[in-house]
């Protein structure tokens, strides 16, 4: 009987901690689309419906069209981008290159200015930026000595230079392929 | 004007009280007869607003109202938010539930398995050789970035020598953003690098899949890149810096 008992407490313990756990995830995932997601779609609708209904967007697409519908483009962007000065101020919260990403997607891919193959390039040509802004932070979340961080700031911001635009290239040799289909 | 709007008050409260009693003490009336053609005016009515795209900008002179400048401007200010309202109703109706579905499931997967099983990785990627480049450049960014997620990805640079860190950290911090087409749960807050582009391939029509999978796959070979640049950069900056 005891042993009875024990499988039972056992099988109980077990099925509550899964339960458990999965209920604490759908807590979680809420919270984060809550608290992160949602307010971010918020703003980015905001800036969506302004320059789309007034033309800005258009504006500033044409804009940067030159420089977005074609890999050469896409390269040159990203080294722009990943200029040292530039790279950190650009880093924030990823809100520049959400925001470029959206203007592109919505305008210039939604029209086929770019081709839909070159949204693969275009998601790397638009981030050689990631974490710039974040290296020291991100170097004492893993422990680094203050020795470290003062080499690993400029390493990181200079490798970048050279590896964004190595990513739009890798990025464009991998969009073969992609959304192959004639043209609509 | 006080006793007024009291008046008023109460006599809304009144009717707020007694029209349920009036009407339940009345037989329950039958539905009233809407004759077609108004039944069918009012259906294309709504399907014209619920058609009509609310980005489209419409010229002055072909505007059904003409009242005049002011009402003209009154309606394009009010546009640029129902332009945004649109936008915002298509992203919450078209991502949000799959992003809550799927964060669900990988979230609870993480806390099934356990993050701190990765801390062995990470003690195995600091060690020195060339078959570790891959631990370390691919393997232990991926996995901490999956099962940390942005920004607590980057405290496994614990377990690596000084000389990996900053390598280590780029690695990382440059795998937050290509997994999001297929576990936006790494880094929600920063979605839209991925879904600004995403929804304009969605907008023509086509599938997500595709773009998703090889967003990931690029990704990886850029980090392992990243990771292995960066590291020479910075034993060079070292050794000038000790030269000095």
């Amino acid at each position: 009987m005891g042993g009875f008992n024990a499988f039972l407490v056992t099988i109980g313990k077990a099925v509550g901690g899964v339960v458990g756990a999965l209920y604490q995830a759908g807590r979680d995932a809420v919270d984060q689309v809550l608290v992160n997601i949602i307010p971010f779609m918020a703003f980015i609708s905001l800036v969506i419906g302004i320059i789309l209904y007034t033309g800005i967007g258009s504006a500033l697409a044409n804009a940067l069209a030159p420089l977005a519908n074609n890999v050469v483009g896409l390269v040159v962007l990203s080294i722009i981008i990943a200029l040292p000065f530039l790279s950190p101020v650009l880093g924030p919260g990823a809100v520049i290159a959400q925001v470029i990403g959206t203007l592109l997607g919505s305008t210039l891919i939604a029209q086929r200015t770019i081709p839909p193959s070159l949204a693969l390039p275009a998601l790397f040509a638009i981030n050689p930026q990631v974490g710039c802004d974040f290296i020291p932070v991100g170097l004492a979340l893993g422990e680094a000595e203050p020795e470290t961080v003062e080499v690993g700031v400029p390493a990181v911001l200079f490798s970048r230079l050279i590896t964004g635009p190595i990513s739009v290239v890798i990025a464009y040799l991998f969009s073969f392929g992609l959304y192959d289909q004639p043209a609509a | 004007m006080n006793k007024l709007r009291i008046l008023f008050v109460l006599l809304a409260l009144v009717a707020l009280v007694a029209l349920p009693m009036v009407v339940s003490a009345q037989d329950a009336p039958a539905a009233p007869e809407i004759p077609a053609e108004v039944q069918a005016a009012v259906d294309a009515a709504f399907a014209a607003r619920a058609s009509r795209d609310a980005c489209a900008y419409v010229a002055w002179d072909q505007r059904a109202s003409d009242e005049g400048a002011l009402a003209h401007l009154a309606e394009d200010f009010i546009g640029m938010f129902q332009c945004g309202g649109q936008v915002l109703v298509g992203l919450i109706g078209g991502i949000v539930p799959l992003l809550v579905v799927l964060m669900t499931f990988v979230n609870a997967l993480i806390a099934l398995i356990g993050a701190d099983r990765i801390d062995r990785v990470g003690e195995w990627a600091a060690r020195p050789g060339l078959v570790y480049y891959p631990v370390r450049y691919i393997l232990l960014p991926i996995l901490a970035v999956f099962f940390l997620t942005n920004p607590m990805a980057y405290t496994m640079g614990r377990f690596l020598p000084e000389k990996y860190k900053p390598a280590f950290y780029d690695s990382a911090v440059s795998f937050v953003h290509p997994p999001l087409g297929l576990f936006p749960h790494v880094n929600p807050g920063e979605f839209f690098v991925w879904g600004g582009i995403a929804a304009g391939i969605t907008s023509l029509g086509l599938g997500l899949g595709d773009l998703a999978i090889r967003y990931f796959i690029v990704g990886v070979i850029v980090i392992f890149i990243r990771g292995i640049v960066t590291e020479r950069i910075t034993a060079i900056m070292w050794s000038r810096r000790d030269a000095k």
